[in-house]
């Protein structure tokens, strides 16, 4: 039994210019396991908003073929529709109308009944704490709640396969951890998740694999643990009193290299790489004013290569 | 959950034309239009209506031979539809409808659908405030309904075209400002004065010009009811403009959504 809900296979897809057609996907292939969540990462412009068009019915691939829950999306998108839930990157509601109706509107036309829709709307109105702007007209609400709204319109049918575009752009903290927690309940009640997101952090903390998606093609896929590994090692970073006492500690350390005027960063694989730089150190009586173990972070697989910055001590900054 | 049934094309024409006749009941559009309509023809009988030369050109009085063309200016409220949809497409909330399993026919229906019954509801005011003024419908009100019907198909013509053009464009100004082709459409019509009356040019485009139709079947409407000579030719031409704009309206959404 095939358990992939989301099939994508070699899909491109350009858009015309003028002057020519500008590509947006290049042979993009991926799948998402049924009860998981795949972070779909990269910068603006990278594809991921036109993927998960494509993924929603809004789109149309000029090639290549994509299945949600079983359903292929061009042959039988009335069917894919009723299986998803979408929550778009720009929020997609009916703004003079209150939240309460607007919720009851979209479960009457999922063919929820009048009592299976007003217990569905009861129930994310608490998940989400929406119940006290209930009455409130969408217009009147703020970015965080509008996000919550449109949430709930892509919940109010339970379906079994939802995209998330960059669900959390917008909110503060606060709303956005709430808003991962109830997307990791979402996936322990058996939901099928793509996420996209240009927060690291975001994709670190709820993704059980992550694709990376550069010019539009998929470039890394994996565990968050497994890309952090291939992004390198952890960083020791030393910040010092005097620029020379950096340039001494950048010449004593091997694979030391100078970060601005006081700081050297330094590779490390455990403990005893830590241990042994703050020896030699010690032993030329350098000593640093600061430390920091900087973990290996997915930041680094979206980030353009950067050499170290090479500051000459007599250069100001 | 259990899995989705969504309910059948009808039902979802109700519930989405529910839906818009929500929003639209918000926006005073609709009242500003039918004052204008109204406004329209106190002037015109103001103006006109007291003099006998023009009583004679048009072989009655002025009042009752101009309500029809109020009531056809009243239809330029069917471009809302085209606003309203717009909001929706630069909402993004039309999108999101878009990812539902709902009928984009019906989900075009509907727009429309709401455009005519705008027109109606502004059909129905303007007749009123006349007949308080002093209207006399000698066809009774069997054939006030009928006239009520032709300006639903005209306003659904004119809801189709503002539709098609919001579609087209995705722009509230142009969608706005497409419904300067009213003008023109209810001008090179028989709208101040009898088809005979009209200089050899505008009555050759009277003659292609679907408004003509339904504003001859109004008046024979009103001034001697049913049977009317001109109302098989005024349903055809309103069908026709009707079928046209949804047909373009589908087609540019099916164009819109291939993406």
């Amino acid at each position: 039994m095939n358990d992939q809900e989301i099939v994508v296979a070699g899909v491109y897809k350009r858009y015309p210019r003028p002057g020519g057609e500008v590509p947006a996907l290049e042979d993009v292939s991926l799948t998402v396991a049924k009860g998981e969540i795949l972070g779909l990462l990269g910068v603006n412009g990278a594809g991921k908003s036109t993927l998960v068009r494509i993924l929603s019915t809004l789109l149309r691939p000029d090639s290549g073929t994509v299945s949600i829950a079983g359903h292929d999306v061009q042959a039988e998108p009335d069917a894919v529709r009723r299986s998803i839930g979408v929550a778009q990157q720009e929020v997609g509601l009916d703004e003079s109308r209150p939240v309460h109706a607007v919720l009851d509107h979209h479960a009457r036309l999922y063919g929820l009944s009048r009592r299976a829709a007003a217990k569905r709307i009861e129930e994310l109105l608490e998940i989400l704490t929406l119940r006290g702007v209930a009455k409130r007209r969408i217009h009147s609400l703020s970015g965080g709640m509008r996000r919550k709204v449109d949430l709930a319109l892509a919940l109010v049918h339970g379906p079994p396969v939802i995209f998330l575009d960059e669900p959390t752009f917008g909110m503060d903290p606060p709303s956005r951890f709430e808003f991962w927690e109830r997307i990791r309940s979402l996936r322990d009640e058996g939901a099928t998740i793509l996420l996209t997101t240009q927060y690291l952090e975001e994709a670190d903390r709820l993704a059980d694999r992550v694709a990376i998606l550069s010019g539009g093609r998929v470039v890394r896929e994996g565990t968050p643990e497994e890309l952090k590994r291939t992004v390198g090692n952890s960083t020791l970073e030393l910040d010092f009193a005097e620029p020379a006492e950096a340039a001494l500690a950048a010449s004593l350390l091997r694979g030391a290299s100078r970060q601005l005027r006081h700081s050297v960063h330094l590779p490390v694989t455990g403990p005893d790489d830590l241990r042994v730089a703050l020896d030699v150190l010690e032993a030329d009586a350098v000593r640093p004013i600061a430390l920091r173990l900087e973990e290996p972070s997915l930041d680094r697989l979206l980030m353009p290569a950067r050499d170290p910055v090479s500051v000459p001590a007599e250069q100001p900054l | 959950m259990s899995p989705v049934h969504p309910p059948g094309w009808g039902r979802q024409l109700a519930m989405l034309t529910a839906r818009s006749l929500a929003v639209s009941s918000r926006n005073p559009v609709v009242a500003i239009n039918a004052g204008l309509a109204i406004f329209f023809i106190l002037v015109y009988d103001g103006s006109l209506g007291g003099s006998p030369v023009v009583s004679s050109l048009v072989g009655g009085n002025y009042f009752d031979f101009i309500l029809p063309a109020a009531i056809l200016a009243a239809s330029i409220a069917g471009g809302a539809a085209g606003i309203s949809l717009v909001t929706d497409l630069h909402s993004n909330y039309f999108y999101r409808q878009l990812t539902m399993p709902i009928s984009r026919t019906a989900l075009i229906c509907a727009t429309i659908l709401v455009g005519g019954i705008q027109v109606l509801v502004q059909t129905v005011a303007v007749i009123g405030v006349a007949v308080l003024l002093g209207a006399n419908p000698e066809g009774g009100l069997v054939a006030l309904g009928v006239i009520c019907l032709l300006a639903l198909l005209w306003g659904l013509g004119f809801a189709g075209y503002s539709v098609l053009v919001a579609i087209l464009s995705r722009d509230p100004q142009i969608t706005s400002a497409a419904s300067i082709v009213f003008l023109p459409i209810i001008f090179l019509s028989p709208l101040l004065l009898p088809e005979e009356q009209l200089r050899p040019w505008v009555q050759t485009a009277s003659d292609f010009n679907p408004a003509s139709y339904t504003l001859k079947a109004m008046r024979e409407l009103l001034s001697s009811g049913l049977p009317s000579h001109y109302l098989g030719d005024a349903f055809l031409a309103t069908a026709i403009l009707a079928s046209v704009t949804l047909g373009g309206a589908l087609l540019a959404l099916r164009r819109l959504t291939r993406g």
